[in-house]
């Protein structure tokens, strides 16, 4: 099976603290994995590298078989745990804004999950509230035709109702041939479209198998082996 | 796609800066037509006038600094902060965001000259006064034109343009190196803060370590081309030196910042 994205090695070491330690992964294509973890385990340092918006200590991250870089910026829908969107700008500013740089974007695809979700946009972004900013950035992200997504916390911030639009919105750009890396703590809520599941800890990937072996093999379901695992 | 993210920078300078320049523009033009009633000296008028006046000038320098600290920040935002998260997901490099906000900040800076004159012009301006700031201007051209020897004046003209538009790129350069390499620690604005006065004080070492070292080993050589050269050579040789110079220290803070943002970038 072709690889979306694998990676030798891979540390990143923030001044002591060592946030990712000799990784080595590869993830092909057509998957949709749960990126599991507790606090401060390295999730956001890893999907931050593969946006390009970190540099690592030592390693070699490649997606497409292309080093970070332009190329791979071109491939990659980045989702970040902090808000990106421009305050002074209007949510339609931003469609535009996306639909200008990126050419694998879908303006009607976004206007109508805006209309879906009720979003007016002519609203300027700073008077939304903090989750439906939420919502038009992972609206945004999810109206290119990426080959890979990087997902850091999509369903952190919104409610049940929204929750389950966004996941099957998630779903329905899933065509199959792109690739979807999920980091999140609402492990109940995203495990039945997972395919895939890695466990990371302290920068160490602790278990990395598709979502029915973890299944069958603990006879759990991957939320109760996370907190078997994870136990405090 | 480059002529996207020219614009976008474009809007969103200018969004923050028009309301200022709408401000500058109207009290000019109500300065002007309160002044065509200050011949029946009319004190309440006069005194309008005068504040009008001052308040301009305040919108001047108002425009200068917010202008110029909007770019910085502007750079800091877009690059370094939450925003980065998106602008250096972009598929373009890294260079062409640096010389894209180089060029929109550059010109958004000549914008507030122009600016500033037409102003005046609005306020102040009649056409015998136009006249004698055209005379007067004729006069400095050649005047300064004698003093370099009636020898290439526009060429002179045209080097002391690049010289400043060299000048205001350098030193926008340098504060987008002092954030591009505060990037690397956790508290960005401090760090930054140390990096200016660092280059700062580097800057003026080296200017010294230069000048001292040219001026001891070159003695004889600076006569033999003070006795070679016309005024017009040392003019302009001089212009050129001091081109080369900005340029050079502009190239470095560019690889510096440019290095720091595509191979060290940092968004914790």
């Amino acid at each position: 099976m072709d690889k979306i994205l694998e990676c030798k090695s891979l540390t990143k070491n923030y001044k002591g603290n060592m946030a990712l330690s000799n990784v080595n992964l590869s993830i092909g294509k057509g998957k949709i994995v749960g990126l599991l973890g507790p606090n401060g385990s390295g999730k956001t340092t890893f999907l931050k590298i593969g946006a390009g918006l970190l540099t690592p200590t030592f390693g070699d991250i490649a997606i497409g078989g292309n080093f970070i870089g332009v190329e791979t910026k071109k491939i990659v829908s980045y989702l970040p745990d902090h808000n990106f969107l421009t305050p002074s700008m209007t949510v339609e500013g931003m469609v535009t804004y996306f639909e200008d740089f990126y050419t694998d974007f879908s303006r009607e695809k976004a206007e109508s999950m805006l209309n879906a979700l009720d979003i007016d946009k002519k609203a300027k972004i700073k008077t939304l509230s903090k989750g439906t900013q939420e919502k038009v950035e992972l609206i945004l992200v999810m109206s290119r035709k990426a080959e890979l997504y990087l997902l850091d916390e999509p369903i952190s911030g919104v409610d049940p109702a929204t929750r389950d639009y966004i996941l099957r919105t998630i779903l329905s750009s899933f065509d199959g041939n792109a690739t979807i890396i999920i980091s999140t703590h609402l492990i109940n809520d995203i495990e039945q479209i997972l395919s895939d599941v890695i466990f990371i800890n302290h920068g160490d990937i602790v278990l990395c198998d598709t979502a029915d072996n973890i299944r069958s093999n603990t006879g759990k379901s991957i939320d109760a082996y996370f907190r078997e695992v994870f136990r405090c | 796609m480059l002529k996207k993210l020219y614009k976008h920078e474009f809007i969103a300078l200018y969004r923050a800066l028009l309301p200022l320049y709408g401000v500058l523009f109207g009290l000019s033009v109500v300065t002007r037509v309160l002044s065509f009633f200050a011949d029946n000296s009319n004190d309440i008028i006069s005194f309008c006038i005068d504040t009008l006046t001052v308040l301009s000038s305040i919108t001047i320098t108002g425009i200068f600094i917010v202008g110029f600290v909007y770019i910085i920040v502007r750079f800091y935002q877009n690059l370094l902060s939450k925003q980065g998260y998106l602008t250096n997901t972009l598929p373009i490099k890294t260079y062409k965001h640096i010389i894209c906000k180089l060029v929109c900040g550059i010109v958004v800076q000549i914008s507030g000259v122009v600016l500033m004159i037409i102003s005046l012009i609005i306020m102040f301006g009649t056409k015998a006064g136009i006249i004698k700031l055209w005379n007067f201007l004729l006069s400095g051209y050649n005047s300064f034109s004698k003093a370099i020897g009636n020898a290439n004046t526009i060429a002179m003209l045209i080097e002391l343009f690049i010289l400043i538009i060299i000048s205001l790129a350098t030193n926008l350069l340098m504060y987008y190196a002092c954030m591009a390499i505060g990037q690397q620690f956790k508290n960005r604005i401090l760090a930054s803060i140390i990096a200016y006065f660092c280059i700062k004080t580097a800057t003026q070492i080296i200017l010294i370590v230069l000048i001292t070292v040219c001026s001891f080993v070159s003695a004889d050589f600076a006569k033999i081309i003070l006795a070679n050269s016309t005024v017009t050579t040392l003019t302009q040789g001089f212009m050129l030196f001091c081109i080369a110079l900005v340029l050079i220290e502009g190239a470095v803070y560019y690889f510096i910042t440019n290095h720091f943002l595509s191979k060290k970038l940092n968004l914790e």
